[in-house]
């Protein structure tokens, strides 16, 4: 019984472990276990195999080639065979009648579940806004109106200013083509099968069936959909996925490499580009210290209120600051940097600081306990009076060249402790290509923090 | 655009896809870590393609990538773990190096689709969310209206019912 019961216990700590749920007892608990059996593991080892296997299967089934189309038609062939097998046992045996008409009902709502059911609403143009939108079926170019019916093959165009909504009622499901798009209908027989093939759109997918996930396949990349919200973009060499709600699988095609992109973030597919999923980009995080004296980033770290008790965090767009706020303060800024091409990068910080000090951290990943200092600037206080800072102590204003890979993302921290004056912070960098500008916005994602408590 | 990779290129990670992630479970036996490794490995080895002499035996080269990738992967993932779950991950891996691990090949994978075909609307409901949205138990829990207990036990029946099926079908493996 003790047996069982420790069995059974093992079960489950292994199934925690597989789902990476084991709180800090339960991991005690297997641990021992093993110290106990190690040939435990191998249970542990075939769990992993098996769920590696399962997994796999299943994102291959998440795909429809046309070969599993007709291995869908030999299935509803067998089922159709089956029901004949059925009527035949009923004329022989009275006594099944009833267990059988279950089965057979049974039978039935599955396949109309599986064949009829909510699977494919019937795509119509719910909504155009502009004059310019173009419908080709069969080869041959019709002109749509509200209301009309798409099929399998058509390819709607959406001119410059033009933007046309497909609805799929009664789901609620909606697909907003933006202005200069050319999408097509590539299959509706067993989950919504899309192509974008340039341009923009702008999806809200209502929860499909299992196993017929929406699949929206760009030159570069394809998206599977369950149900959720997200924005596709497809240029000439690049697909961009930004998810809002819910998460979408983005696989390139190009090696078939795939990534889960959960909402706030976003992903590329485009050649010399780490595929990977990153925060939506255009913000940084900005924690505040107020009435903190000293101008030194010292005085900052050392305070009692540092790192955990800011007065106040806001997302400005970058590290550009200009804010005068009256009396000593301290901020913290802290981003990922998304570089937009591979190559080196040198960092600078502004000559115009009136007194203070700035110091800029880069972690060669996206891991803050890497970071590394790679330029600082300090200046002394300001007599009263005075019109310029009286000098320059421990100042390196530019950082080495540092190579930085498109698609990755970095963590990048500025500290700046400021004391009175003038205030002022902001961060250039000299791109690959020569160009020297503030970093902007584009390549800049809000940080984002365990919620634990910070070691100084 | 991306250019498909060479057809033989192909080839030849579907021939040794099976011993990379092998190889990456024993190596770094956390859930879902085998598939990122593996998919590095092969992707590392495409950047590099016109340095493989591909005439020769890949698997001393594949080992060695899968060994350097791998131990890369387990440091990223034991730097985000509390000490307690370091320790046992740890101590798993220690002990998973001296095992094998035999691998499945396509014919496996065509018997567990049938099987997969077999269950019930909810428990392919239930695979889905956990295997292809890597949905945790508790979220699905939510969205089922279930305990997460309850999930969990769900999940564990499945696999087993599943491991069945597709031993039903090939008797002579094991999945």
């Amino acid at each position: 019984m003790n047996n069982r019961s420790d069995e059974g216990e093992t079960e489950a700590l292994i199934q925690g472990y597989l789902e990476s749920s084991l709180n800090e007892r339960e991991s005690t608990r297997l641990n021992a276990l093993l110290q106990q059996n190690p040939a435990k593991v191998d249970l542990i080892l075939s769990g992993l195999r098996d769920d590696l296997l399962i997994r796999t299967v299943v994102a291959e089934l998440m795909v429809v080639s046309p070969e599993q189309s007709s291995n869908h038609a030999v299935r509803l062939a067998e089922s159709l065979q089956w029901t004949q097998s059925i009527l035949r046992l009923l004329r022989k045996n009275a006594w099944t009648t009833a267990t059988v008409g279950v089965t057979a009902f049974a039978l039935f709502v599955f396949l109309w579940l599986w064949c009829l059911g909510p699977t494919v609403g019937t795509p119509v143009l719910a909504e155009v806004q502009g004059e310019g939108i173009s419908l080709e079926r069969s080869r041959q170019s019709i002109v749509p109106t509200l209301g009309t019916s798409l099929r399998a093959g058509d390819i709607l165009r959406t001119a410059e200013r033009t933007t046309a909504v497909i609805g799929f009622a009664p789901e609620a499901t909606r697909i907003t083509l933006l202005p200069g798009t050319e999408f097509t209908l590539r299959s509706l027989s067993r989950g919504k099968r899309f192509d974008l093939d340039l341009g923009k759109l702008e999806a809200s997918v209502a929860r499909q069936p299992p196993f017929r996930p929406m699949i929206l396949r760009t030159p570069q990349a394809e998206a599977r959909v369950i149900g959720t919200r997200f924005t596709l973009t497809v240029n000439s060499n690049a697909t961009r996925l930004d998810v809002t709600e819910g998460r979408v699988r983005f696989t390139r095609l190009s090696d078939s490499s795939s990534v889960r992109v959960d909402a706030d973030n976003f992903a590329v597919a485009a050649s010399n580009y780490v595929l990977a999923a990153q925060p939506l980009p255009g913000k940084v995080l900005r924690e505040i210290w107020l009435d903190l004296p000293g101008d030194n980033v010292l005085d900052l770290r050392n305070h009692a209120r540092f790192p955990n008790a800011p007065s106040e965090r806001d997302f400005p767009p970058g590290f550009e600051t200009n804010t005068n706020w009256p009396g000593a303060y301290g901020t913290r800024t802290r981003a990922y940097l998304l570089p937009p091409a591979n190559g080196h990068y040198e960092f600078r910080l502004p000559e115009n600081v009136r007194n203070g000090q700035i110091r800029l951290m880069l972690s060669p990943d996206d891991d803050p306990a890497g970071k590394l200092e790679i330029c600082q600037i300090a200046f002394t206080r300001n007599r009263p009076g005075d019109e310029s800072p009286r000098n320059i102590s421990r100042s390196q204003l530019e950082s080495a060249p540092i190579h930085l890979d498109a698609g990755r993302r970095y963590y990048i921290e500025a500290l700046h402790k400021f004391g009175t004056g003038e205030d002022r912070l902001a961060i250039l960098w000299k791109r690959p290509d020569g160009v020297i500008e503030p970093i902007p916005s584009e390549c800049l994602a809000p940080f984002k923090g365990n919620a634990k408590r910070e070691k100084r | 655009m991306d250019s498909e990779p060479h057809s033989p290129i192909k080839e030849l990670i579907a021939a040794h896809d099976a011993f990379v992630r092998g190889l990456a479970l024993r190596l770094a036996p956390a859930p879902g870590l085998a598939e990122d490794i593996a998919q590095q490995v092969f992707l590392e080895f495409l950047t590099k393609e016109t340095r493989w002499d591909l005439s020769q035996d890949l698997k001393p080269l594949l080992a060695v990538m899968t060994r350097h990738v791998a131990r890369r992967c387990w440091r990223e993932r034991m730097r985000t773990l509390p000490e307690v779950q370091r320790e046992l991950a740890e101590h798993i891996c220690q002990l998973a190096e001296s095992r094998e691990v035999p691998w499945f090949g396509e014919e496996e994978k065509t018997v567990l689709r049938r099987c997969l075909d077999r269950l019930p609307t909810k428990s392919r409901r239930l695979i889905e969310l956990h295997y292809y949205l890597d949905t945790s138990s508790v979220e699905i829990a939510q969205q089922m209206n279930m305990q997460p207990d309850a999930v969990r036990r769900a999940l564990l029946r499945l696999r087993e019912q599943l491991r069945k099926c597709v031993r039903q079908f090939l008797p002579e493996k094991s999945v």
